[in-house]
């Protein structure tokens, strides 16, 4: 021991050199730490229709607006702002987004900064939404083969949001009865691809149930048709056809229609949280309806897809 | 899912990174420094760790970096974020260019010390204790943290 006490002294000259550089090396690590973004890659899976797209565009929109307020949010590069505009254009002129389609998949890109004022300056996540055709979640549900793509990003996404369309719900609901046969079929589904095209075939299981997992209802400003006489009628108007006017989300109306959604799918909700152990609830989300002046649902949605 | 998700690569586990990244490479400068140590009876000095093998382990880690961010396939990329590796790419090769730099100076001053007279040997002894040495027995420390951080903001594979 005093052997080698007596080096370390006499080596204490270059073990001073080496110390300036270990400094030097530690605050060029932390430059390097605060600087590099950690991807955050968010699956959506949903079926054909179910508004995906145009969630993910008037999020993104928001997030350019600064009508985010739960994050410190902005759009990262020139072609997710490219895409957000000229989508917005069209919604703006009351065109409706078609289907999106193999060839017109793509990533919308955000960074965003949320937690603590140290996690803020130490931590930039680069949240990535992979935008699929919905027809690639239906073919995993029923176990098929899926566009290669859209397997490897949900084989490497970080946090899986499930999108139910409010709007096969609401259907038939003059009876006063949400569409029961809409969530048999939708529970099913979202059972199959979670339980088997996800989880079951993802190379490494125990990670994959440690992802964020969130149940997301879009369209859910339909609840506010949800005492007219012909809410069939209205719902398929607004919810699929047409673009329906901004409006404000009528809060009973939208509270009552969360009520019985959630009540509907317990089943589904039940699976999610016992299949996954980290699985962040239910976000009742609408791309057109504001509550109480806010985009209804989409700081809780941003907040259930973040790492924790 | 389907066959290729089945059988692609995927992000690795920590424990894996480092015993690809870390371990297997800085294994044999790290054990020609042990036995170098236990030689010299238990005692340390600026020639205990070769500094020219960590230069050139570093910049072989560094080369292996900058190849996966060259090589990586990545799901919905777009130009974007191509660029953003291509930022990144150069600078690991310049990183890469610099260790083995140094590795080229210390292996020359190493053999210009053996070979010239005396009086240029003290110097270049000089200059690899004093100056060459400390920075290559510091930039393992940086290459590691610096490949760590690129895997986790580029979910790199490992070895490219």
């Amino acid at each position: 021991m005093e052997q080698i006490a007596t080096s370390l002294l006499a080596w204490l000259p270059n073990a001073g050199a080496i110390v300036v550089w270990i400094m030097i090396v530690m605050i060029a690590s932390l430059f390097l730490y605060i600087r590099i973004e950690r991807p955050h890659n968010v699956s959506v899976i949903g079926f054909p229709e179910a508004g995906k797209t145009t969630l993910l565009d008037k999020v993104c929109l928001a997030i350019y607006k600064g009508r985010i307020y739960s994050v410190d949010a902005q759009l990262a590069g020139r072609e997710t702002l490219k895409q957000v505009e000229a989508e917005n254009a069209l919604l703006e002129q009351k065109i409706r987004l078609g289907s999106t389609q193999d060839q017109d998949m793509r990533a919308y890109r955000t960074k965003i900064k949320f937690g603590s004022f140290l996690n803020k300056a130490l931590k930039t996540y680069a949240v990535n939404f992979g935008d699929f055709d919905g027809k690639d979640s239906k073919q995993l549900s029923e176990g098929n083969v899926v566009h290669p793509t859209f397997a490897r990003w949900v084989n490497r996404a970080d946090a899986f949001i499930f999108a139910v369309d409010v709007m096969g719900c609401l259907k038939g609901y003059e009876s006063k009865e949400i569409n029961k046969e809409y969530v048999r079929k939708a529970t099913a589904a979202f059972k199959s691809v979670w339980g088997v095209g996800i989880k079951g075939s993802h190379t490494n299981k125990s990670k994959v149930e440690k992802l964020p997992v969130v149940l997301v209802f879009t369209k859910s400003d339909l609840f506010n048709f949800v005492d007219e006489p012909n809410v069939t009628e209205l719902v398929q108007q607004w919810g699929k056809e047409e673009i329906p006017p901004v409006r404000e989300v009528d809060r009973l109306k939208f509270h009552k229609g969360e009520e019985k959604i959630m009540e509907e799918f317990k089943e589904l909700r039940t699976f999610f949280a016992q299949t996954s152990k980290n699985y962040r609830g239910e976000v009742f989300v609408s791309s057109f309806g504001d509550l109480d002046g806010h985009p209804l649902g989409f700081d809780e949605l941003l907040l259930a897809v973040l790492p924790k | 899912m389907t066959e290729n998700t089945r059988t692609s690569k995927r992000t690795l586990a920590f424990s894996f990174w480092l015993l690809i990244t870390v371990i297997f490479p800085f294994a044999p400068p790290v054990m020609e420094g042990l036995i170098r140590f236990v030689v010299a009876q238990l005692s340390l000095n600026a020639r205990t760790f070769n500094g020219a093998s960590l230069a050139l382990t570093s910049g072989l880690l560094l080369f292996f970096v900058s190849l996966a961010l060259q090589n990586q396939a990545y799901p919905l990329d777009d130009t974007d974020e191509r660029a953003k590796r291509k930022v990144w790419y150069a600078i690991s090769l310049m990183l890469t260019f610099f260790c083995l730099t140094l590795y080229i100076c210390i292996t020359l001053l190493d053999a210009l010390a053996e070979f010239r007279t005396p009086a240029f040997a003290q110097i270049a002894k000089e200059l690899i204790e004093d100056w060459f040495g400390p920075v290559a027995f510091v930039s393992p420390v940086f290459v590691v943290i610096y490949s760590w951080i690129m895997q986790f903001g580029f979910n790199l594979e490992v070895g490219g």
